[in-house]
């Protein structure tokens, strides 16, 4: 085998890893949030074990990186994609650390009696686990068009965040024994909302693997401007007069 | 950054090959420019028009212009002896003189005298005394990094040094005529990585004070020590660039191919 081959056959182990790492994240975020959102303590387990074994994969993969880097000094395209794989397994193993850190609340969310179906989790999480999916297709397909397209998304993630956000915290102001689990239904909104940032992080190195282009963060920003006039939903009516008069209330005290 | 070198429609033909087709390139002052491509692509042809060593190629034909900080090269009333006393070669393999090594430095300096002035056209020169001489001498080779080296040897023969300490030898006598630019044709194909180190930090040094212009055909040479690099294939000059837009995101597909080693 010529050292060329020998290459080229490192950099597709290098590239299937890299889709199996994330593959593994992408299958952890979904089970999370569907050991939260089913409430299924069956799958608390199998996250953390997902967890385990992306930390593993990182390691084996910066490993292979190292070599490829010391041992065939890649340049141009092939230096792009080594770079590139050095940096998105940061953000796949953040990722399924997030996905664990969320089953571990799940104890503390799953015995909340009475509190008020925080109803914008579900729908934030099949965005999250959308771009996560889209994100690791970007990469595979190599397609900067659609890693692009990911911080568009990522503002509807941000608005669904605030807005929960907004809305716990009514919750809490009504009761102070709901401070607990609302805390803890913010920390995953909160983690879901990390999530889509790295997978924006993913779609970013994308971009500079296909073309070289390194992203300004201003353009990036541009897009997440964190306006949620736009936002394709709605709070109900309820929910609105409940953070007016929240907003009330912290205003007179 | 000045311009040192311009070229423009360059065309190099040896007899009825043609070498160097429509080459225009403008080669900054005091950086060193690396000349990359696969073999047989107008590298050496290239560096060699710089300084008119292809004159001495029989049925070779240049047209085009070459202008050195201003002053075209192929000008008819240029002295060519001029030409390549400001405009400095050193070769693949280190040719040192057969004689001491205070003597290969002082070879030219003796023969062309001191220039009173920088004009291609012939120029007023004058003598060195013996204590100038030596003072030139010993200035070239510590410019060379090589006066620590031979300083208690002078009069030894150039053929005692190594391959590595020759070849810096050869880079001292290039400086000492007090040259522009100093062109380098695979200046380290033949030496150890120790020596190789030793002449990349040297031309790192000397472009503070000349252009630097290396022809290598090893790819983490030109994007170790050069600032920018340009690509020819098939004589033809595909790209001229940032090395460091070069080696990271190349403009053309073929400098692509041709510095991941998928050309072919």
């Amino acid at each position: 085998m010529t050292s060329r081959m020998i290459f080229s056959q490192e950099m597709e182990n290098l590239n299937q890893e890299v889709v199996q790492m994330a593959s593994l994240a992408r299958e952890a975020v979904e089970k999370a949030v569907r050991c939260i959102v089913n409430k299924d303590p069956s799958l608390k387990g199998e996250v953390e074990r997902l967890d385990k074994e992306i930390y593993h994969m990182e390691q084996i993969i910066e490993r292979r990186c190292l070599d490829l880097i010391a041992l065939h000094t890649p340049v141009a395209g092939d230096l792009r994609t080594v770079s590139t794989c050095l940096k998105i397994i940061t953000d796949l193993n953040r990722i399924g650390r997030y996905a664990s850190d969320i089953v571990e609340v799940y104890d503390v969310v799953a015995s909340a009696n009475g509190f008020r179906k925080p109803v914008n989790i579900p729908h934030m999480a099949s965005l999250v686990v959308a771009m996560v999916t889209d994100a690791t297709d970007s990469f595979v397909r190599r397609d900067d068009k659609a890693a692009r397209e990911l911080f568009e998304r990522d503002d509807e993630v941000d608005c669904l965040y605030d807005l929960n956000f907004r809305a716990i915290l009514t919750y809490m102001l009504e009761d102070s024994r709901k401070i607990t689990v609302g805390t803890h239904i913010i920390l995953i909104a909160r983690y879901l909302e990390r999530i889509a940032d790295h997978a924006c992080n993913i779609g970013e190195r994308v971009v500079y693997m296909v073309t070289g282009e390194r992203m300004n963060p201003k353009d990036r920003k541009k897009s997440a401007s964190r306006s949620c006039a736009n936002a394709p939903y709605t709070i109900d009516r309820d929910d609105h007069n409940r953070l007016e008069r929240s907003d009330h209330d912290l205003a007179e005290k | 950054m000045s311009e040192s070198i311009f070229v423009k429609d360059l065309n190099v033909w040896f007899d009825k090959n043609h070498a160097l087709k429509d080459v225009n390139i403008t080669i900054p002052k005091n950086e060193i420019t690396a000349i990359i491509g696969p073999s047989g692509c107008g590298k050496s042809t290239f560096i060699r028009c710089i300084n008119r060593m292809n004159d001495l190629v029989t049925k070779c034909k240049v047209t085009g212009e070459v202008k050195v900080d201003g002053q075209d090269i192929y000008d008819k009333d240029v002295d060519v002896v001029e030409v390549r006393k400001n405009i400095g070669m050193v070769f693949q393999k280190p040719n040192p003189f057969p004689k001491s090594i205070f003597e290969n430095i002082a070879y030219a300096p003796r023969i062309h005298g001191k220039d009173e002035d920088k004009s291609l056209r012939g120029t007023k020169v004058s003598k060195y005394s013996k204590k100038e001489l030596s003072d030139l001498v010993e200035r070239s080779l510590r410019r060379a990094a090589l006066w620590g080296e031979v300083k208690d040897r002078m009069e030894k023969s150039a053929y005692e040094l190594s391959g590595g300490q020759q070849q810096r030898l050869c880079i001292a006598r290039a400086l000492a005529v007090d040259p522009q630019v100093i062109l380098f044709d695979e200046p380290c194909s033949a030496l150890d990585p120790i020596a190789t180190a030793k002449i990349e930090d040297l031309l790192v040094d000397l472009k503070k004070d000349y252009t630097v212009v290396i022809v290598t055909h090893n790819m983490q040479q030109a994007a170790r020590v050069a600032d920018k690099t340009a690509f020819f294939y098939l004589g033809e000059l595909i790209e001229f660039s940032e090395t460091k837009k070069i080696f990271e995101s190349p403009g053309e597909k073929l400098t692509e191919q041709y510095i991941t080693g998928r050309m072919g």
